[in-house]
């Protein structure tokens, strides 16, 4: 199934995302070349974002003549859930040169269980925020070697196509949605739990930095958590049926703090779109994933809404 | 400051022991209201006058601060210093709204800039909103009295210049727009010092922008803002309108 149509205007719009499973450098480096010739035949322009190792090995292969642009992705931090707007703006600044075609590269080695579910879900999403975009087309590489078959189906899941090292073709695993989110593991002892409602954002950040301080977040970040601990509480207070309840923990490599409410997030696309600067609000979900390292929300219309945002204190 | 008053009788104590303390120290007092003293009296070494806008011809906030400046001016020519007690509910009608009343602390807080001046804004809080008096403490350095206050302070620093404290957040958003507003209405272009200033958030921004937008001539201009202030203001996006808001460390 090939997920690129056509606007009312004539124009071919949509995401052709393309999982890209290798085994090995050798491997790799074909698939990968492969894709970058046949991008080169059909015109337009490549941009890959990968992490700086990656993107000097792929130089060393690829001709010094410009016609590929490497974008830094250690500069995002590490919260998938900046990714799509960066991806908007990569291919916005490419865009006027005909077609894009993009190599995404993620790391995943040595990410938490939570951190490789959310770079999941945003590969899944990456269909649903370019839906309407002037088609372009997006190559995942994921190393499959040492691989649960599990972990590899599940991450196909999320790409409609496959590049199977020569042309992209139908993933025969991939699903439409609504997403299957892997379950979130229950707060690890000790933990506070703190009730919130109108008033209360004060004595909630509060709790919440004597908690971050304690466990040796810099200032820098204690402040951008509480940012982002504000705003959700607000959200609670504003549309998640007026309060809420915190719950706050440290597991090994971070502070976590989940706030629940009653509210439901109907659009999975939200805060991960840079707002429109003439949008006056719609900033507080935008603003938690550019400041927290990972956010996770599950949120039905039965069960209410958790966001969950992770500070790793290594940063 | 601002002073929130349980009853009448704490009212009259409060009262009698800031006319002690003022006096004895060898201020003036100007109680604004209600006093069972009289018009004008001495009491230890400094003098006691009192003006109650309800009794005259000229009421509002004109009689009022001409009262303050004429009680400025007698402990001026003394050496002295001035101790005001405002008790708000001679100067406004409870009803007022929320912005009204801010401009008319923000005057007060503009008295008081120069040292000379202090003064106690008694609000009885079976007079007044609860939440109305929450949003009021942001315009005073403190308050006295139990009242579930705004998470952040703006007081007069200056001319058109104003210093921003605390968090700005969802809590505190109406306060922060009425004295916003207010101020710009009194100077169009409005400076905040904003060092020790800890957060602002989505919404606080939002009505940085909504009130500027909305105010002919109106400009905002952020100094001292922290990194993440900064931060939310980036991400924000609100710096590529066309809107005279400027944010700067």
């Amino acid at each position: 199934m090939i997920q690129c149509s056509v606007s009312e205007s004539g124009v071919p719009t949509g995401l052709r995302h393309m999982l890209y499973p290798y085994k090995g450098e050798q491997q790799y480096l074909s698939g990968t070349l492969a894709y970058i010739d046949h991008a080169r035949t059909g015109g337009g322009s490549i941009v890959v974002a990968a992490p700086e190792p990656r993107r000097r090995f792929l130089r060393e292969h690829l001709p010094d003549d410009g016609s590929v642009s490497f974008v830094d992705t250690d500069a995002l931090g590490r919260n998938p859930g900046r990714l799509i707007p960066a991806w908007q703006e990569w291919i916005g600044q490419s865009a006027q040169n005909g077609p894009v075609h993009g190599i995404n590269e993620s790391v995943w080695s040595g990410r938490t269980s939570p951190h490789q579910s959310e770079l999941r879900y945003h590969e899944w999403l990456l269909n649903l925020a370019f839906a309407g975009a002037p088609a372009w087309s997006l190559m995942c590489p994921y190393d499959t070697a040492g691989q649960a078959a599990a972990t590899v189906e599940a991450l196909a899941r999320c790409h409609p196509l496959v590049w199977n090292g020569a042309a992209h073709v139908a993933g025969s695993d991939y699903d439409r949605g609504p997403y299957r989110f892997e379950p979130l593991t229950e707060p690890s002892e000790p933990y506070d739990q703190v009730p919130y409602a109108s008033g209360d954002l004060h004595s909630l950040r509060t709790r919440v930095s004597k908690r971050a301080k304690a466990a040796g977040l810099k200032p820098q970040r204690v402040r951008d958590l509480l940012l982002a601990v504000t705003e959700i509480a607000t959200n609670s207070i504003r549309h998640g049926g007026g309060s809420g309840k915190l719950h706050l923990w440290t597991v090994e490599d971070a502070l976590v703090c989940e706030l629940r409410d009653s509210g439901y997030i109907a659009d999975p696309l939200a805060g991960r779109v840079r707002p429109a600067p003439k949008q006056l609000g719609g900033r507080g979900l935008w603003f938690v994933h550019q400041t927290c390292d990972l956010v996770e929300i599950r949120s039905t219309r039965q069960e209410g809404t958790r966001v969950r945002l992770h500070m790793y204190l290594d940063a | 400051m601002c002073w929130l008053v349980r009853a009448r009788d704490e009212y009259v104590r409060g009262q009698r022991a800031l006319i002690a303390d003022g006096t004895s120290a060898g201020d003036n007092v100007l109680i604004i209201g209600g006093w069972s003293g009289g018009g004008r009296t001495r009491s230890g070494s400094g003098a006691v006058a009192s003006f109650d806008p309800r009794g005259t011809v000229e009421r509002g906030q004109t009689a009022v601060l001409r009262a303050v400046r004429r009680a400025e001016r007698a402990a001026g020519r003394k050496g002295r210093a001035l101790r005001v007690l405002a008790q708000m509910e001679a100067i406004a009608a409870p009803g007022e709204a929320l912005e009204d009343l801010v401009a008319r602390e923000l005057r007060f807080g503009e008295l008081t800039s120069g040292g000379a001046v202090s003064v106690v804004c008694a609000y009885r809080r079976d007079a007044w909103d609860a939440a109305m008096l929450g949003d009021l403490t942001a315009v005073h350095r403190r308050h006295v009295g139990a009242v579930e206050s705004v998470g952040f302070r703006m007081t007069y620093a200056g001319a058109g210049c104003w210093s921003l404290r605390g968090a700005v957040d969802f809590d505190g958003i109406r306060a922060f727009a009425a004295v916003l507003r207010a101020s710009m209405a009194r100077t169009g272009r409005v400076r905040l010092l904003c060092h020790e200033l800890d957060l602002m958030d989505a919404a606080a921004l939002r009505i940085m922008v909504e009130a500027v937008r909305d105010t002919p001539g109106g400009a905002v201009q952020v100094e001292g803002a922290n990194d993440t202030v900064l931060k939310a203001w980036r991400l924000s996006g609100y710096g590529a309108m066309d809107v005279q808001v400027q944010v700067g460390p």
